[in-house]
């Protein structure tokens, strides 16, 4: 059998459509659109299991930007880092163009990521060794640089989003020595704070309760009248857009490798890294900000997709949680990865390729185009009428992630959080990045530090970590410089 | 409420929050030979908050004058529908139980829109199309349990 076999065309094309519901829906996301299949693809040949697994998660990344441009409700973590930008281009330019930039950006990041891992999989594989905790410790604190910087002209506010981010990371058993804090005494604290149900809470619930609040919404009709037809919408404008904006394309795409490949970090980190250094970095062309930023992002989070595979190929390590369920299929199959895959299967490395390559040249652009033409069709309905809709995918989707009815009061309390926070002009994004990435800094921080008994230089003596830190101080410069151009900006204009 | 007081309680907030937290972590143990242990990290952040709350405490007494001008009637109606939306959701995994998920999310839902001055009719009609759809969604399709 082969993936160009008609069971293996059907497992791509079911696989795409699976995983474009997943991604979209709040609270389902592609790593349980993959969990729910694994039962499925125990009893399937690995040439039809493994391309419906690379379309699921493919198109489900995409598809997470679905809910940010129709109702500012990131559908994965990963969209996250650009909602904000996303749900103001769909609304400023139309949803069509928006996904369109989402669709495009995604499918050149996903064939950047891909001939990555075709070209160098044994060699990048060979660098994510090198990572220790002392690399990874300063990853995160890049991470979180970018992030203050990002929240545009006022990066305290963006450092206390943050600082509230990695205080909701702390809740639960502490990732190192195991000490239970801030719980309360209630088990579902115990647990920790799901990243997923504080995001429908923080980006979604907490826009039912702004217009809740304000007792009015705007109605229908708040979109901007179409330029041109649909197809020119999604298909020309985005691609013109790429094509003046390449080399953002290719650093993002290459930021999204880069973090895929590390063992644990993957898409939402690479996307996260992607469009904070594109915020940093913007004011060139004021009128294509936001997209640049959609852009960024997006084609970070799909290159790092399919650069998660890479450790999980060459060296059956698992590159995020799509690729650990993955290699279970592998094992369960009695393929042994690592580098003796490429010698014993290559007939296999060669269909993984290439359903990598069919899901994003021919997948994301049809699934793309059609999300995006229904999500066109959502926002015609009256505002307050979706808001109520909205109201109950928030309360589905954060119930349905663990079946725990406390969820949906972690997701109400977060909606409260994010409506004051709103109302101060405290960024919401930053939020959820130090829930992301507080866990992975504390953990490698702690390890670091317990095995050089405390001896903080050690921090600073790996070749690695101290480019990594040299990213992070450059990151600071850049950013207090922007900040200043920003005031000076701003100044002028009065 | 203008930008300053805001910024003003907002840094109050921050500020207490921070000293809760470092006052509440002493209980936390530390390891061998007193190096930092679980309380290491929130107290990193609770010394965050207070710098970021006391940076927005300064940055608001700078411009005093503005908020003494800025205390005006609380919109009280505003907090009342908001109050609302987040009992309907609080009491979700209560009614959930009780009634089950089609009548508790379709419910929710009526009354959001109810308040958001939907039609009566357009809104018990959303609200019971949009639950089954969820539900057919996640049930059948997704393979998802709702109970």
């Amino acid at each position: 059998m082969s993936i160009f076999s008609w069971e293996g065309l059907l497992a791509l094309v079911l696989g795409g459509l699976y995983g474009s519901l997943f991604g979209a829906i709040p609270g389902l996301t592609a790593t349980l659109a993959v969990a729910l299949f694994i039962p499925l693809a125990f009893f399937l040949d690995p040439l039809v299991a493994l391309p419906a697994i690379i379309a699921i998660s493919s198109v489900a990344i995409y598809a997470g930007d679905v809910g940010s441009a129709v109702a500012r409700i990131p559908g994965t973590p990963a969209s996250a880092a650009y909602v904000e930008e996303l749900y103001g281009l769909a609304r400023r330019k139309g949803p069509v163009y928006g996904l369109g930039i989402s669709a495009m950006g995604s499918a050149v990041g996903g064939i950047i990521g891909t001939l990555l891992l075709i070209l160098g999989a044994t060699g990048i594989a060979a660098l994510a060794t090198q990572f220790s905790s002392f690399e990874y410790f300063w990853v995160a604190v890049l991470g979180l640089t970018a992030g203050v910087f990002a929240s545009g002209g006022a990066p305290l506010k963006g450092f206390v989003s943050l600082l509230l981010g990695l205080l909701f990371a702390t809740v639960g058993i502490d990732p190192t020595l195991g000490f239970p804090r801030f719980h309360f005494g209630s088990p579902t604290l115990l647990g920790g704070l799901d990243y997923i149900v504080a995001m429908i809470g923080l980006f979604g619930f907490s826009e039912v309760l702004e217009h809740l609040y304000r007792g009015h919404t705007k109605g229908r009709g708040e979109l901007p009248p179409q330029q041109g037809s649909a197809r020119r919408q999604f298909f020309t404008r985005p691609l013109r857009l790429m094509q003046r904006s390449r080399w953002l394309v290719v650093r993002s795409s290459f930021l999204g490798v880069f973090a895929g490949f590390l063992p644990g970090a993957g898409a939402d980190i690479g996307a996260w890294v992607a469009s904070s250094f594109q915020k940093m970095t913007r004011a060139k062309e004021p009128d294509i900000e936001e997209d640049r930023t959609v852009l960024a992002g997006t084609s970070s989070n799909n290159a790092a997709v399919a650069s998660a595979w890479i450790p999980a190929l060459s060296l059956g390590l698992p590159g995020d949680t799509v690729t650990a369920m993955v290699l279970g299929v592998f094992l369960m199959k009695g393929i042994t990865p690592g580098p003796l895959l490429f010698e014993n299967d290559l007939s296999l490395v060669w269909s993984l390729y290439l359903t990598f390559i069919l899901a994003n040249v021919l997948l994301l652009p049809c699934f793309g185009y059609l999300t995006a033409r229904l999500a066109a069709l959502a926002l015609k309905v009256p505002f307050n009428l979706l808001l109520s809709v909205i109201a109950g995918v928030c309360v589905v989707g954060a119930y349905a992630l663990h079946n725990n009815p406390a969820d949906v009061w972690i997701m109400a309390g977060m909606g409260v959080v994010a409506f004051v926070l709103r109302r101060g002009g405290f960024p919401l994004a930053q939020v959820v990045l130090g829930m992301v990435l507080g866990p992975i800094m504390e953990q490698n921080f702690m390890v670091s530090a317990i095995k050089s008994s405390w001896n903080l230089a050690s921090f600073f003596e790996r070749p690695i970590a101290l480019g990594l830190m040299a990213a992070t101080l450059l990151t600071v410069f850049l950013g207090l410089r922007l900040g200043k151009r920003l005031r000076q900006g701003s100044k002028l204009a009065e | 409420m203008n930008e300053s007081l805001k910024n003003l309680i907002a840094g109050v907030l921050l500020a207490g929050l921070g000293v809760w937290i470092w006052v509440y972590t002493e209980a936390f143990p530390t390891l061998e030979e007193g190096y930092p242990g679980p309380a290491l990290f929130p107290r990193v952040i609770a010394a965050g908050l207070a710098l970021g709350g006391g940076g927005f405490i300064v940055g608001s007494l700078w411009k005093g004058g503005e908020i003494r001008q800025a205390f005006r009637r609380p919109a009280w109606l505003g907090v009342a529908r908001l109050a609302l939306g987040v009992g309907l959701v609080a009491l979700y995994p209560v009614m959930q139980t009780w009634m089950g998920f089609i009548p508790t999310v379709s419910i929710l839902c009526f009354v959001i829109a109810v308040v958001l001055k939907v039609r009566l009719v357009v809104a018990a009609l959303t609200a019971v199309v949009g639950t089954l759809l969820l539900y057919g969604l996640f049930t059948g399709v997704l393979g998802v349990p709702l109970s």
